[in-house]
């Protein structure tokens, strides 16, 4: 079963995730509201807990940006005070005891996970693209174009780990992380870099 | 006026400037659509590969819901996405892009975005937003009607 563990408190989330997967559980935790939205929208995780006082967004604003959204997977609730707000499924007293937790978990199911449909045709033709969109980046490398070289790497980002290519959106996001900052002669230095590293990832 | 409304096919536009990923998505929504029990199910495509074609193809078609890519070549999807909104107030959007970040969520649902889809595209997060819409769509009739 898949957790996500949203709690501001570094030790607090340190404890639960080792007596979480010394009992079978995988769990990623988030540090603050904010980050508990951007990986619950990856749809990975089974179940959420969530903290109410967070930093940069509480955990009630963050529940509700998630029903708004359409997310409709268990969250838990965990505070010292009594939750009222709608959208919970479940709510966790603070502190929290681990046979406690555990005895709640028995309640909620594994979610079993779909497997997007990539028709073989399709999956060949975007292989082709991706060739191609190399073959660009290098000319656009050579040449200096570096807004057009950051629009494509921006596109395979998106799109090559939708078609299975996860490496090569990996790679792009990597890059991405740091392009803005770096001058001219490193951007030709990192380009050369990135190239290599997806024509060394298997494509066909 | 409402039979009208029930029997015709629901219309979903797809805007995206790579014409893989509209593939990839007709396919998987087609696919999704067969194999869950979902109540709206009858749906005609329509597809736009930038911003002035999706405006174009949408004031024509006013599809019940739209895919709706955040970057796209020749202008912003959030902008587009209010100008669908105006039009069609009812309209269902989802946001999709590749950056989650909490002000790109947020400005979406400011703008009038039912859902938001941070790709690369998984079938989970697809079911999840088609399973909204049809809740969606059930209470829109139920209004209407």
């Amino acid at each position: 079963m898949n957790l996500l563990f949203a709690e501001d408190d570094a030790l607090l989330a340190q404890l639960f995730q080792l007596q979480a997967e010394s009992a079978g559980y995988q769990v990623v935790w988030a540090e603050n509201g904010d980050i508990a939205v951007q990986q619950a929208l990856s749809y990975q995780f089974d179940l959420i807990f969530m903290d109410i006082q967070m930093p940069v967004l509480d955990g009630i604003s963050a529940m509700q940006m998630l029903r708004q959204l359409g997310y409709d997977r268990p969250i838990i609730a965990m505070s010292a005070e009594n939750v009222a707000e709608e959208g919970f499924d479940l709510m966790l007293k603070k502190p929290l005891h681990w046979e406690q937790v555990q005895d709640k978990l028995a309640q909620f199911d594994v979610i079993p996970q779909l497997t997007l449909q990539v028709p073989h045709e399709l999956r060949s033709a975007y292989a082709a693209h991706v060739e191609e969109s190399l073959h660009q980046l290098q000319m656009l490398a050579d040449s200096a174009k570096w807004a057009d070289f950051s629009a494509i790497v921006h596109q395979l980002k998106g799109s090559a780990g939708s078609f299975g290519f996860e490496d090569i959106s990996k790679l792009a996001d990597k890059l991405q992380q740091t392009w803005a900052t770096l001058s001219d002669e490193q951007k030709q230095a990192r380009a050369s870099y990135f190239l290599e590293q997806c024509k060394a990832c298997k494509i066909k | 006026m409402q039979n009208k409304v029930k029997i015709r096919d629901q219309k979903i536009l797809l805007v995206d400037d790579l014409d893989y990923n509209r593939q990839l998505l007709r396919h998987n929504l087609t696919a999704l659509f067969s194999q869950h029990s979902l109540k709206h199910k009858a749906f005609s495509y329509f597809q736009a590969h930038n911003a002035s074609s999706a405006l174009m193809t949408f004031s024509l078609q006013q599809p019940d819901l739209v895919f709706l890519d955040i970057e796209l070549p020749d202008g912003s999807g959030i902008e587009l996405l209010k100008r669908f909104k105006q039009q069609k107030p009812d309209c269902f959007v989802v946001m999709v892009s590749g950056v989650s970040t909490l002000d790109n969520v947020k400005a979406s649902i400011a703008s009038g975005a039912a859902s938001f889809i941070v790709k690369p595209f998984t079938a989970d997060k697809i079911l999840a937003v088609l399973k909204q819409f049809d809740r969606y769509y059930d209470k829109l009739l139920k209004t209407a009607g």
